[in-house]
């Protein structure tokens, strides 16, 4: 469930708002997809990264990445080609930094449970000091 | 479906907004025949490495469809740059 959906029913349970106006407001949040993201349900086809930063010495910048989650699936599909003896060797290396994660438990079933939650991923870093603001979502 | 264009910007300020389009279709035609040159060597390496080689064909036409939609854009006092698979 998102969280603006979340905030209606709970509006809705503390009688702020009537059932119609819930209604209104979920539909609105459908047909939008809660201002520009997803609409809550369905599955994300880009992974957003967005970084505005104004530092006093390198002045402003502006960083805008809109990957698309197909392309995560099909990374790890390319794992599934990696010989079993280099996966070995990464899984050895891995545990020695201390990292103990097999790289052979890596499958497109695992990803589709991944990216099914990645529906209400939301990261929003704001720094005032420098004037920074970070905003990583799916869309 | 694998991209068919790409559009790059890059210079020093964001104000000069000089777009390249890169028709990447083209590109595809010109490296068909490479590629079915360089088919048998890709086959017998995956063979040798014990790969199976159609499904290696399949994970990387997988790959190069899936880079469709990226957007990457920096914008700096100084600089600027853009990419765009289409």
């Amino acid at each position: 469930m998102s969280e603006d959906r979340r905030k209606i029913l709970e509006m809705l349970a503390e009688k702020k708002i009537t059932a119609e106006e819930a209604d209104r407001l979920i539909a609105a949040l459908s047909s939008t997809g809660a201002g520009g993201e997803i609409a809550s349900g369905g599955k994300p086809k880009y992974l957003r990264v967005l970084v505005d930063t104004n530092d006093p010495l390198d002045g402003p910048t502006k960083v805008n990445v809109r990957v698309p989650i197909q392309l995560l699936r099909a990374g790890v599909k390319l794992t599934g080609l990696i010989p079993a003896v280099a996966r070995e060797h990464m899984n050895e290396a891995m545990r020695e930094q201390g990292v103990n994660f097999d790289v052979n438990q890596i499958k497109p079933e695992n990803l589709d449970e991944l990216i099914d939650q990645l529906n209400d991923l939301s990261v929003d870093v704001d720094q005032a000091q420098t004037n920074t603001k970070v905003r990583v979502f799916c869309e | 479906m694998i991209p068919m264009f790409a559009i790059i910007r890059f210079g020093r300020t964001s104000s000069r907004r000089s777009h390249i389009w890169i028709p990447l279709f083209l590109i595809w035609l010109v490296l068909a025949p490479v590629v079915i040159v360089l088919l048998p060597i890709a086959f017998a390496a995956c063979l040798i490495v014990r790969i199976n080689p159609f499904r290696a064909c399949a994970v990387i036409w997988a790959c190069l469809s899936a880079t469709r939609g990226t957007h990457i854009e920096v914008d700096t006092r100084t600089a600027s740059f853009l990419i765009q698979i289409a």
